[in-house]
C-alpha cells in the first residue's frame, strides 16, 4: 500500500465512522482537486455546496 | 515522478557569474559534490535554489542585496534548471525557473519555462504535477542545511511532523478544512446552531400563547359584547321614556321661568309707574287740595312789604304830614327812610307769587280720584302674579324630583353603564382587530409578545420567525454537515499522519540498516512531531553526529521517494557535523538511499566521504567553484591543461573545474590557515 493509499484508506475509514460512507468518493474528489492546486474557487465552493447537501446528518 | 537538478546559471549576483549542468544530472543515486571555498556565494546560490522551489517573493532590501560588486549595470538574473524525467507515458522535460532582479527598483520577478517546447512565461508557473511538493514545508526537507539535522530530532520543534503533512498533502488537508469554513457558501447571517434555532422556537412559542390569549379574549370580548347589545336593547325604550318624561318637565320649568322673568319686568315698570302717581302730595287728598286753594286765596289779599315801602317812599315825596298827622319835616323824613329800609322788597314778592301761582298749578286736579289707585292696584296684581308662578315652579321643581323615582333612576343609570360597557368592549375589540402596516413589522417584532394585542401583528410576527428558523433550521442544519466533514477530514488527516509516519519509520530504519554497520544499536523509534530515536525499550535524544546525519538524510529520502516522487537531496554542508570514520560509512551507502544528493562543501568535509563516494560504484560529479581573482591564481596554475582550455568558455568570474582530482586536491586559504595553526 503506498502512502497515498494510506491517507485513502484513513479517509474511507473515517467516512464510515461518521456516517458519510455514501460521501466517501465526493470527499475525496474534493480533497484530492484541492490538493492538486487545479480548482478554480467557484468551482471550489460549487463542489463543496454539492458534497454538503448530499450529507445526510444523524438524527 | 522523477525530479533532477540540472544545473543553474547566474549573472551579476553577489555569486560569481556561472552556468552549471551537472554532469549526472540523468543518472539515478547520484551524487553531486560542489566545492566552494567560502565567500564564493555558496550561501546565496543555495537561497536563490530555494527561492526558485519555493516562488518566495523578494523585500528590496534583498534584491539590493544581492547585486555584485563588480555588476555596473541595474539587473541580475538567476536561472534554476530541472529535469523531469518521463513517466506514465509524459515525455521528459526540462524546466526553468528563472528570476530577473532590476536592482534599480529593487524587484524581483519570476519567468518560468514549463518545457522547452514552451516560451519563457511570465510568473512562477511550474508544472501542476510538480507544484504540490513546492512548499516551503517540502523544500526544507530536501533543500536542507546541516541543522535541519538537529531540529528534525528536537523534541521542542515539529519539524519531522511538518515535514510528513507537507509531503503527504495532510497540511494541504488541514487548510482545506479551514477553507470550507472561509467558503462563501458558508458566509450567511443569524444564528448557526440549534442552541440558535431553540432561542428562535422560544420567542416564536411566546408570540403562539400571545395570539392564543388574544384570540380567547376576543372570543370572550365579542361574546360579552353580545350580551351587552342585548342589555341595550332591553333597557333602552325605558330609558328613553324617562328621558322624554324629564324632557317635558324641563320644558315646562323653562316656560315658568320666563313669565317670572317677564312678570318681574312688568312689575318693576309698574313701581315706577306708581312712584311717579304718588309724588304729587294733593292728588293723594281733596282735602289737602282745599286747604291750599285757601291758602293761595289768602295770600291774593295779603299787602306785601314791598308795596309798604314804596309807600313810605312816596309819603316823603309828597305828603307834608306823616300818617300820624305830626309834621313831614326832615327828621320824620330820615326816620321814615330809615326804617323803609327793614320792610320787604321787589324779590320778596316775587317769592311770595311764587308760592300762588304753585298752589295754582298744583291744586287743579289731572285725574279722577278713582285713577289715583290704578297704578298700585296693577302693581298689587302683579305681584299676586308673580308669587303665583315662583310658587307653580316651585312646586314642578318638587314634583319633577319626587317624581324621578329610585326604579327609574336605577334604570337610567343601568342604561348608562350598558352603553359605557358597549363602547369599552367594542375599543378593546377594535384594538385586538386592528390591522398591522408591514412597515412596523421589525419595530413590533423587537417589542415583547405580550405587550402586542393586534392578532393581525401576531400573525404577522409569527409568520415572519417561523420563516425565519426555517431558514436558520437550515443554516444549522448546513453547519453541521460542515462540521461533520471537518471532523471526517481532520480525523482521516490524523489517522493518515499515523500511519504514514508508522510507514516511513519502518522504511526510514529500513535505509538506516544499509547506512549503519550491523549491530548499530539504535534506530528511529518513532516519529511524531520529532524523530526519536533509541533502540527497543530505550529512548535517545541524539545520535552521534553521523548517526544524526544519516537519519536524516534516511528520513528524506524516505519522504522523497515514498511520496511519489522522487526529488533530489540539496545539502548545504553536508558533512559538517560527522567524523571522518562515520563519513565513510555514509559516502558508500548514500548515493543507494537517495535520488540525487546534490551536496554544497567545503574542503574540509571532503576526507573522508569523498574517497568513499568515490569507491561506492555510484556516479560521482565533483565541481570546484573559485573567483577568478589574483588570489586564487594558485588554484588556477593547478588546473589540467584540459580544465585550463575551458576556463575562457565558462566566465571571466569563476572558474569552475570538473576535474576529480583537482577537486580532491583543492584547499581553500582558509583551511591551509587552519591546518596551520592547528599544526602549531
Amino acid at each position: 500500500m503506498t502512502l497515498h493509499e494510506q491517507f485513502e484508506s484513513a479517509l474511507k475509514d473515517a467516512t464510515e465512522e461518521f456516517g458519510l460512507g455514501k460521501n466517501y468518493s465526493a470527499i475525496l474528489s474534493l480533497v484530492e482537486k484541492y490538493i492538486s492546486d487545479e480548482m478554480p474557487q467557484a468551482q471550489f465552493n460549487s463542489q463543496l455546496k454539492n458534497l454538503i447537501d448530499s450529507i445526510e446528518t444523524r438524527s | 515522478m522523477i525530479i533532477f537538478l540540472k544545473g543553474w546559471s547566474s549573472k551579476g549576483l553577489r555569486c560569481p557569474d556561472m552556468q552549471i549542468t551537472l554532469p549526472s544530472y540523468k543518472t539515478q543515486n547520484s551524487v553531486s559534490l560542489i566545492q566552494m571555498p567560502n565567500g564564493t556565494g555558496k550561501t546565496t546560490i543555495i537561497e536563490l535554489i530555494e527561492a526558485c522551489l519555493t516562488g518566495s517573493s523578494f523585500t528590496r532590501e534583498k534584491v539590493i542585496a544581492l547585486k555584485g560588486q563588480t555588476n555596473d549595470s541595474a539587473i541580475g538574473e538567476f536561472a534554476l534548471h530541472i529535469y523531469a524525467a518521463p513517466y506514465f507515458g509524459r515525455s521528459e522535460r526540462n524546466i526553468s525557473i528563472i528570476i530577473k532582479f532590476n536592482f534599480d527598483e529593487g524587484i524581483g520577478t519570476y519567468y518560468t519555462i514549463r518545457d522547452t517546447s514552451t516560451g519563457q512565461e511570465l510568473g512562477w508557473q511550474p508544472p501542476s504535477d510538480l507544484r504540490a511538493l513546492l512548499s516551503p514545508r517540502c523544500i526544507e526537507v530536501f533543500v536542507f542545511k546541516g541543522d535541519k539535522v538537529e531540529s528534525l530530532l528536537d523534541k521542542t520543534r515539529d519539524d519531522a511532523e511538518q515535514a510528513i503533512k507537507a509531503f503527504f498533502g495532510i497540511s494541504k488537508v488541514s487548510e482545506l478544512v479551514e477553507k470550507i469554513n472561509s467558503s462563501a457558501i458558508f458566509d450567511v447571517q443569524g444564528p448557526k446552531t440549534d442552541k440558535g434555532v431553540t432561542q428562535q422556537q422560544n420567542v416564536l412559542k411566546k408570540w403562539l400563547l400571545q395570539k392564543q390569549s388574544m384570540e380567547g379574549e376576543k372570543s370572550r370580548l365579542e361574546s360579552e359584547l353580545l350580551q351587552a347589545d342585548r342589555d341595550y336593547e332591553e333597557i333602552k325604550d325605558r330609558a328613553e321614556k324617562i328621558r322624554a318624561g324629564e324632557k317635558d318637565a324641563r320644558d315646562k320649568l323653562a316656560e315658568l321661568e320666563s313669565k317670572i322673568q317677564a312678570t318681574q319686568l312688568e312689575i318693576l315698570a309698574t313701581s315706577e309707574k306708581t312712584l311717579r302717581v304718588y309724588k304729587n302730595p294733593l292728588s293723594l287728598s281733596p282735602r289737602l287740595t282745599s286747604k291750599v286753594e285757601t291758602l293761595r286765596s289768602n295770600l291774593d289779599q295779603l299787602k306785601l312789604p314791598g308795596t309798604s315801602r314804596t309807600f313810605f317812599l312816596e309819603l316823603i315825596e309828597k305828603s307834608p304830614v306823616c300818617i300820624c298827622d305830626r309834621p313831614m319835616n326832615d327828621v320824620a323824613k330820615g326816620a321814615i327812610k330809615s326804617k323803609s329800609d327793614s320792610y320787604l322788597g321787589d324779590e320778596h314778592i316775587s317769592v311770595v307769587n311764587g308760592i300762588k301761582e304753585a298752589i295754582q298749578t298744583f291744586s287743579t286736579p289731572t285725574h279722577e280720584a278713582d285713577e289715583y289707585f290704578l297704578p298700585l292696584r296693577e302693581l298689587r296684581s302683579k305681584l299676586g302674579d308673580l308669587k303665583q308662578l315662583e310658587a307653580s315652579r316651585d312646586v314642578l321643581v318638587q314634583l319633577n324630583i319626587s317624581q324621578a323615582s329610585e326604579q327609574d333612576q336605577q334604570v337610567m343609570l343601568t342604561f348608562e353603564e350598558c352603553v359605557k360597557k358597549r363602547t369599552k368592549i367594542e375599543g378593546q375589540i377594535d384594538e385586538i382587530s386592528q390591522p398591522l402596516s408591514d412597515e412596523s413589522l421589525s419595530a413590533i417584532a423587537s417589542r415583547n409578545a405580550d405587550e402586542i394585542r393586534s392578532l393581525d401583528a401576531i400573525d404577522k410576527v409569527i409568520r415572519s420567525l417561523t420563516e425565519k428558523i426555517a431558514e436558520t433550521t437550515k443554516t444549522v442544519d448546513n453547519f453541521k454537515r460542515k462540521e461533520l466533514l471537518q471532523e471526517c477530514l481532520k480525523k482521516a488527516s490524523k489517522a493518515a499522519l499515523q500511519r504514514i509516519s508508522e510507514v516511513v519509520c519502518e522504511r526510514a530504519n529500513r535505509k538506516l540498516n544499509d547506512i549503519f554497520p550491523s549491530g548499530t544499536l539504535i534506530e528511529i523509534k518513532s516519529i511524531g512531531k520529532h524523530i526519536q530515536l533509541g533502540f527497543r525499550d530505550r529512548s535517545q535524544a541524539k545520535g552521534s553526529g553521523a548517526q544524526n546525519v544519516a537519519v536524516a538524510y534516511s528520513f528524506a529520502s524516505t519522504l522523497l521517494s515514498q511520496s511519489g516522487m522522487k526529488f533530489p537531496l540539496i545539502v548545504d554542508h553536508p558533512m559538517t557535523a560527522v567524523e571522518v570514520g562515520a563519513r565513510e560509512v555514509l559516502g558508500r551507502v548514500l548515493p543507494s538511499v537517495c535520488n540525487q544528493i546534490v551536496g554544497f562543501v567545503i574542503d574540509t568535509e571532503k576526507e573522508g566521504f569523498f574517497d568513499a563516494l568515490a569507491q561506492s560504484g555510484f556516479a560521482l560529479d565533483t565541481l570546484t567553484i573559485f573567483r577568478n581573482i589574483p588570489g586564487n591564481q594558485h588554484h588556477k596554475d593547478k588546473l589540467s591543461n584540459s580544465e585550463r582550455a575551458k576556463v575562457g568558455q565558462i566566465g571571466s568570474e569563476a572558474i569552475v573545474s570538473f576535474d576529480p582530482e583537482f577537486f580532491r586536491n583543492f584547499k581553500s586559504k582558509d583551511s591551509v590557515l587552519l591546518g596551520s595553526k592547528q599544526n602549531v
